[in-house]
């Protein structure tokens, strides 16, 4: 039985799941799985159990700019140039 | 961010949008879910049981102690876990739009609502979905939660169709892996006749979406009282911009957010983030009363 870890931990740690990216940055799980197969997101994959592993300041940041390009009114392929 | 316990999550995603005066069936089935969160924390800290057998047995009783709970125990349990709550600025009460129809207003019926925090919500459910849907390793805390939204009927709330099936088969898949998900998997505490009446009144109100049979709930409001709020306005020498302004400060004095948008040619009424249509109307009473209906805009 695995147990959910704390937000604390959370934050100590350099990889996160996408659950946990999701209850860190409140993005849901359909745009962050969208954002990862666009190569909008950092990401490392293992190779045992296909799980994605996120790295934690940098998908958080790069959540927050993509977050700013939209509110500014830009579309997605244009976010992925400037990105 | 904070850190919520299972029964604190749970509450949070049953009471938005309950009302918070008075009993319902939906709120009912939620304060049960709440209730039964408390046990559920507990067999996950390892203060209840050991072994397996031992924590079956006691899911059962305490599902039956869930099963059979009073009003005044309901009332405790909801007064609490929203005490607990508000304090923490994650729940509020808001008067609901309802509340402004003309018949409730002239009968003096304040009504008023649970309103969860809209960032917390998404940061519990999709936390909840991304750790289902995605490939690997499954929390306690969320099969819980997955239990407790499908007792009380809130999984299409959060999961569209096709997500249930990825879901269950997935749950299939872990209890055989781990005794103490199938122990809470299997243990059921929810009423078939509260399941079934919550989403009766769920599929009728998605029902009268339909443009035609919103017509028909017009004429009948009792259909879908949600869908039919109707606003008396009789003001003389107006035109139809005063008469939406007039609409607007009546809301903003019943404690509602509202404000005039403008789509297309179309004005709607922003109210507490959803969107109406403010639609001419005259309700037949002994005289006719001049109004708007406020016809919910779905996008």
């Amino acid at each position: 039985m695995s147990r959910q870890r704390t937000i604390e931990k959370i934050m100590q740690s350099e990889y996160v799941s996408i659950g946990e990216l999701a209850r860190l940055t409140g993005c849901r799980y359909s745009t962050l799985k969208f954002y990862t197969e666009e190569g909008m997101l950092p990401f490392e994959q293992e190779d045992t159990n296909m799980t994605r592993r996120f790295p934690r300041k940098k998908a958080a940041d790069r959540i927050k700019e993509i977050r700013k390009l939209r509110e500014e009114g830009k579309g997605i392929p244009e976010i992925k140039e400037i990105l | 961010m904070k850190e919520f316990s299972i029964k604190e999550q749970f509450a949070l995603v049953a009471l938005d949008g309950q009302n918070s005066e008075h009993d319902s069936v939906a709120k009912k089935v939620a304060v049960r879910g709440i209730a039964m969160a408390g046990f559920l924390q507990k067999i996950l800290d390892g203060a209840a049981k050991d072994n397996i057998s031992e924590i079956s047995a006691y899911l059962r009783e305490k599902t039956q102690k869930v099963q059979k709970m009073k009003k005044k125990e309901r009332n405790l349990t909801e007064w609490e876990t929203a005490q607990v709550l508000t304090e923490q600025n994650v729940l509020s009460k808001i008067p609901d739009l309802l509340g402004c129809d003309m018949n409730f207003h002239t009968a003096g019926v304040s009504i008023w609502q649970y309103k969860c925090d809209e960032e917390e919500y998404l940061k519990i459910t999709e936390g909840v979905r991304a750790e289902i849907l995605e490939p690997g390793e499954v929390s306690a805390e969320t099969i819980c939660l997955l239990y407790l939204f499908r007792e009380c009927g809130c999984i299409h709330d959060i999961f569209s169709i096709r997500e249930q099936e990825q879901m269950e088969r997935r749950l299939i898949e872990l209890m055989t892996k781990e005794p103490l998900y199938k122990a809470i998997l299997e243990t059921e505490f929810h009423s078939g006749v509260s399941n079934t009446y919550v989403a009766f009144v769920k599929k009728k109100s998605k029902l009268f979406q339909n443009p035609y049979l919103q017509g028909v709930n017009l004429a009948f409001p009792f259909f879908d009282r949600r869908q039919a709020i109707f606003i008396d306005m009789m003001t003389l020498k107006t035109n139809s911009a005063e008469r939406r302004e007039a609409v607007a400060q009546y809301l903003r004095e019943n404690g509602h957010c509202c404000e005039i948008v403008l789509r297309g040619e179309e004005h709607l009424l922003k109210i507490d983030n959803s969107y109406y249509k403010a639609w001419p109307y005259a309700r037949a009473c002994r005289i006719p009363v001049q109004g708007v209906e406020l016809l919910p805009v779905y996008q």
